[in-house]
């Protein structure tokens, strides 16, 4: 009897030794991280957290539904990336999974941790915490500390990104009490408001200090950083130097920028330092945000019906009636899956309340970056945001009265806009200052309402054609064509003559001119075209069948982008290296549509999609994320 | 009547009433007449007696009471009354605990009248303790269970909430998790304590009554020890005095005149208890040796229920069981009864589980003769940092047999009680001095107890290391989080508030006593004032002095 009761004490005390041990040797299973198999060039989600917590269901879910989120994120294919993912997808050095998922965990928390431990073991997923810094020294047990960063660290489930010092924190703005964001506002004190240059010393030490706390934690220097209150200086209340401000101290400290917050996607397209971020409703099921996220996801259909709310965004007031859907001022609808679109042609009919100015947006990337077309009292504008510096490309003073229909028609293709009103050609082609921007389509106004009788948008079916010039490609295709391919003989004398009318008059029209490089005269003659100052500004690129690597030095000595016509058995071969492409450089597989999409499956795994061409139909194109190419008289 | 009645104006305690037909068995007198015990009484009585319009009420006042009955002083009851019905509410301190429940309407019969003192004995038609367990006792047990089990599943809730936020404070839910651990698993291990069945037979034993300066107590002491329910003649009791200033020895003089058989030595000056307990075992002829401390009084049968355990003939000493004698003197006195009960029932019995009591309390305990003589130079010689071991007696002599791997068991049903302090100061000091001894032989048990059943070793270890971080949690959870954070230690409180309402139920169901919150104000009194004498304890634990030493301290 003796012997049985040792032996169950025995049993008891290694039982609880194997409890209190088993948390520290079980072991962590490392996240689930396949880059192989990656192939996905369309860009990825991001998510985030405020927090995770019982008493606020609307603004953190509960640790329940927490869990039941992450689970059904998985379930329906989306597979978690890192920063550095992130930012090596954006300078397309690697593609990323499919339905690639950027997880934000924000402010801090040690509930973020605590309560998605279970999820990601079983999802494989990762995440990255958002650290204000200043709380790391917060007493209680609330915040991360940095020993918990140590720990965490070593999980290699997480990685950190900035969020300031004490940038979470409100600061007097104004006589009167009022307070601002610590980034984006000017500190007040009885002197007044504080001058230009102690409001930059401030904000660029609270980003360095962020950076520099961070850093030991985050493995290297941390490469992303999260706007608190999603405000980099965007908003009508912050300081007119804020945004630009923000954005110099940002680069200088970070690789990335997560700015605003209701929006997951961003494409290949998408600036750094403006990235997209969706708070999570802590009420949605993982159902509801799984179909929430598919809504994001890029599309390849026109934007039409804005009764269709799942194809929409909408950030405040609208109305349906029958005849048409009215928006409040200041509440813009964006279709959703459209952030990659860069080719669009948008036909909407409005009708303008009393002082309201109507947008109609494309190649939005940000607040700071779009283009547009606005409805006033005083006519029709074409304006095009590039960092913030708003300029007028053409202005129609023809009055538009308080509900009267109009109708506009906007075509953007590569670096020419048009504009129609009802069926009068208002103008274009109006040169833009980009010559490809994706950025999603939207509607918006300021100062009144208007009312929404037909809109359509999609995107153009853009071609690089393969052929003599733009007047050998197909009628049907002329419109679409991007770029042409064209074989560039050498000036028989090796002194160029005057540039061909054609060049020019594609040019014009937005279509882009690419001398094919096929033999050694070919070359010369480049050189000799390039030598006309007017041809450099025609000239950015050269097609290169199989490139050799000297030729592709060349190319850049040249300053010029190459399109590197490859057969697609080069690539099924190994025989082409896509690491000696520059940035800027471009393949076409050259082979019939089964071995280019076997090709395409090797060749993206690590050279990015959107700058791919293909001799396939525009739905395999469309699904591959590649632009189309095609041969004169195909 | 009996001469020796005590003036019970201010009694704070039942006062059992002296009844030599209940003593020892082997003496001429002894009756089995009588089971229940009596106890003095001096409480207002209403007697009814008729029924309807001929119903008369008249006064009387109780002078002794027993669970059968009561003996009424009442000079207007007419004579040859038959029955009566009595109404009474029995005062704090006159019956035990159990029996404190408000008024009593019972009917009576009358067996027997003495016109000449005007006194009546009258027996219930039912005993009181059969009545209460119809009702109030039923009610109180199902309150208790129903709080126990509210309490464990509050408690489990909360020790999954501290698993569940783990990491938010790993440090105070670590603390956290351990203490309901170790309490839970005390009362998971008392629970397996079973009494020995009882035996017949009477070895010689000798009772040791050490004794300074208790004047008030030393002769009821005596008294008490020599109505033991224990052969006359198998029994030898000493009575030590070491070096009292006060009336002690004409005190310890009297007993002696009514029980000539007291042995009585002497320290002039005194020694210390240590020294005064190693003479009396040296004198010591019987094969068990009991010791207990001046102010202890034991039951009727406590030698007989200690003396059970030593059925195993590897078991070298039994502590007993001990309650507060002065329980109702204050609120201070009600904590501790509450607070000695769990010590007793709970943690003493979940140690005797494992044969491994780690302290033999003072007021009663009873060694094998043999075993106590191997350790009895080492004990009364020890040494401490170079000076004399002064206190801590019973804990060291405890360690000295641990450590030799004999089994020290606890017996519930060697019952006794003792004085506690009445007021702060003195308990203070006690447990100042208790903490100290607890720190010091704590240490000393540390070199030996992994050696122990490992539950026994597990638990000590945590019993020994959890009270030493006790300060700096409290510290943390009551004065650094609201001062710092100004969150409020809600959940805290009422983390200690469950446990409490835990350990106090246990009383509750088993002592059926509504002195069961008392226990919870103890756990609060311990969380905001006893905690922080530990540190002090601790940097103080190598100090040899008393203190003052007075009575109702040791």
């Amino acid at each position: 009897m003796k012997k049985l009761s040792l032996l169950v004490q025995w049993l008891v005390v290694l039982a609880l030794a194997g409890l209190a041990a088993y948390p520290f040797i079980k072991g962590r299973p490392l996240p689930e991280r396949r880059p192989k198999t990656w192939r996905g060039w369309q860009g990825f989600m991001v998510l985030s957290y405020a927090g995770i917590g019982e008493g606020s269901p609307e603004a953190y879910p509960t640790p329940e539904r927490a869990a039941e989120q992450l689970v059904a994120l998985h379930a329906a294919g989306y597979r978690t990336i890192t920063p550095a993912d992130a930012l090596g997808f954006l300078e397309g050095r690697h593609p990323l999974p499919a339905k690639a998922l950027l997880l934000l965990f924000e402010g801090g928390r040690k509930d973020s941790v605590i309560f998605t431990a279970k999820a990601f073991q079983k999802t494989g997923f990762a995440g990255t915490l958002a650290i204000p810094t200043r709380l790391l020294k917060a007493r209680g047990g609330f915040f991360l500390r940095r020993g918990d960063l140590k720990r965490i660290a070593k999980m290699r489930t997480w990685s950190f990104a900035g969020m300031g010092h004490e940038a979470i924190d409100e600061i007097p703005a104004g006589p009167a009490g009022e307070r601002g964001h610590f980034l984006t506002r000017r500190a007040w004190s009885d002197a007044g408001a504080e001058s230009a240059a102690d409001f930059r010393a401030r904000v660029a030490a609270d980003y360095a200090r962020s950076r520099e706390v961070l850093a030991p934690f985050a493995g290297a220097e941390p490469l992303a950083y999260v706007y608190p209150f999603a405000d980099a200086g965007h908003g009508a209340e912050a300081d007119p130097d804020a945004w630009t401000l923000n954005r110099d101290e940002v680069e200088k400290n970070f690789r990335l920028a997560f700015v605003h917050a209701h929006h997951p996607f961003n494409g290949p397209g998408a600036d750094p330092y403006e990235l997209n971020r969706w708070r999570v409703p802590g009420n949605l099921s993982g159902a509801e945000l799984v179909w929430q996220l598919e809504q994001y996801a890029p599309r390849a259909d026109a934007a039409g019906d804005l009764r269709e709310v799942g194809a929409w965004q909408f950030d405040g007031g609208v109305r349906y009636s029958e005849a048409a859907v009215e928006f409040d001022p200041g509440a813009p609808a964006w279709a959703r899956g459209s952030d990659n679109w860069a080719d669009v042609e948008v036909e909407a009919t409005l009708r303008l309340a009393a002082d309201a100015v109507a947008s109609v947006y494309v190649r939005h990337a940000s607040p700071k970056s779009f283009l547009r077309v606005t409805l006033a009292a005083d006519g029709l504008r074409v304006q095009e945001n590039l960092r913030g510096r708003l300029r007028t490309l053409h202005w129609q003073p023809e009055p538009i009265a308080p509900g009267e229909p109009v109708a506009v028609r906007l075509r953007v293709k590569g670096p020419r806009a048009w504009l129609w009103r009802g069926a009068e050609a208002v103008a274009g082609p109006l040169p833009l200052a980009e010559r490809r921007r994706t950025g999603r389509v939207g509607l918006g106004a300021d100062g009144g309402g208007f009312q929404v009788e037909a809109f359509r948008a999609a995107q153009i079916a853009a071609v690089y054609a393969v052929a003599a010039d733009l007047e050998s490609v197909p009628a049907d295709e002329q419109a679409h064509t991007l770029a042409v391919i064209a074989p560039l003989a050498a000036p028989a004398d090796g002194t160029a003559p005057p540039l061909p009318h054609a060049w020019l008059a594609a040019a014009a029209q937005g279509t882009e001119i690419v001398p094919l490089l096929a033999d050694a005269a070919a070359w010369d003659g480049l050189e000799t075209w390039l030598r006309q100052p007017a041809a450099r500004g025609l000239i950015a690129r050269a097609a290169v069948p199989a490139p050799t690597p000297e030729q592709l030095r060349r190319l850049r000595e040249l300053e010029l982008g190459a399109i590197a016509l490859v057969p697609a058995e080069n690539v099924l071969a190994g025989a082409f290296d896509a690491a000696l492409l520059g940035p800027n450089d471009w393949v076409l597989v050259d082979g019939s549509p089964e071995e280019t999409l076997v090709a395409l499956d090797r060749l993206l795994a690590v050279h990015p999609a959107h700058r791919t061409l293909g001799y396939l139909d525009p739905a395999q194109c469309a699904e591959w994320g590649i632009a189309r190419a095609v041969r004169s008289g195909s | 009547m009996d001469t020796q009645r005590p003036d019970r104006t201010n009694a704070t305690s039942p006062y059992e009433k002296p009844d030599r037909r209940r003593r020892a068995r082997s003496r001429p007198t002894y009756s089995t007449r009588r089971t229940d015990p009596r106890y003095w009484s001096d409480f207002p009585v209403q007697i009814v007696v008729g029924s309807g319009k001929s119903e008369t009420t008249f006064a009387g006042t109780a002078r002794d009471v027993s669970d059968g009955g009561l003996l009424i002083e009442s000079p207007d009851v007419p004579a040859g009354t038959k029955t009566v019905r009595l109404r009474f509410e029995v005062p704090e301190g006159i019956l035990p605990e159990e029996y404190i429940h408000g008024t009593v309407d019972i009917a009576a019969e009358v067996r027997r009248h003495d016109a000449a003192t005007a006194h009546w004995g009258m027996k219930f038609v039912e005993p009181l303790s059969h009545r209460l367990a119809r009702s109030t006792w039923t009610l109180l047990r199902w309150a208790a269970i129903a709080l126990l089990m509210a309490a464990i599943a509050t408690t489990l809730f909360l020790k999954y909430q501290n698993f569940q936020f783990f990491w938010f404070d790993a440090p105070l839910f670590f603390y956290s998790i351990l203490v309901g651990g170790f309490l839970i698993s005390r009362f998971v291990f008392a629970a397996f304590y079973r009494n020995p069945p009882p035996r017949t037979e009477t070895p010689p034993v000798t009772l040791l009554v050490p004794v300074f300066n208790e004047a008030e107590q030393i002769e009821r002491t005596l008294r008490q020890v020599m109505n033991l329910e224990y052969p006359a003649g198998k029994l030898q009791v000493i009575a030590i005095d070491d070096g009292s200033t006060d009336g002690t020895p004409a005190a310890i003089q009297r007993a002696r005149d009514l029980y000539p058989e007291i042995e009585h030595i002497r320290f002039e000056p005194g020694r210390g208890k240590r020294h005064a307990l190693s003479a009396g075992v040296r004198r010591a002829t019987g094969q068990f040796i009991v010791f207990i401390d001046s102010d202890s009084f034991l039951e009727a049968d406590a030698i007989h229920r200690l003396l059970d355990h030593f059925g195993d003939p590897e078991v070298a000493a039994v502590t007993g069981h001990c309650d507060v004698e002065n329980v109702w003197t204050n609120a201070l006195t009600k904590m501790q009864s509450v607070r000695y009960y769990v010590a007793f029932r709970v943690m003493k019995a979940a140690e005797s589980v494992f044969d491994s009591i780690t302290c033999l309390s003072g007021p009663l305990a009873c060694y094998r003769r043999e075993r106590l003589l191997e350790v009895l130079d080492a004990w009364e010689g020890q040494t401490f940092l170079g000076r004399p071991a002064t206190f801590g007696d019973d804990r060291s002599l405890t360690n000295l047999l641990l450590r030799r791997g004999h089994k020290v068991r606890y017996a519930e049903k060697a019952q006794c009680t003792t004085i506690v302090p009445e007021d702060h100061r003195t308990f203070l000091r006690q447990q100042l001095r208790w903490k100290r001894s607890w720190f010091r032989e704590s240490l000393v048990a540390c070199t030996f107890m992994w050696k122990k059943q490992p539950l026994m070793a597990l638990s000590f270890y945590l019993g020994f290391l959890l009270p030493l971080v006790a300060p700096l949690v409290v510290l943390r959870a009551l004065v650094l989080v609201p001062m710092l954070n100004a969150v409020w230690p809600i959940n805290y409180v009422a983390g200690v508030l469950v446990m409490s309402a835990m350990i106090s139920s246990v009383y509750l169901l088993v002592k059926r006593s509504r002195l069961w919150l008392y226990g919870i104000m103890f756990c609060f009194y311990y969380m905001f004032i006893l905690v922080w004498q530990l540190p002090i304890a601790v940097l103080t634990f190598a100090e040899t002095s008393w203190g003052t030493r007075s009575k109702a301290e040791i």
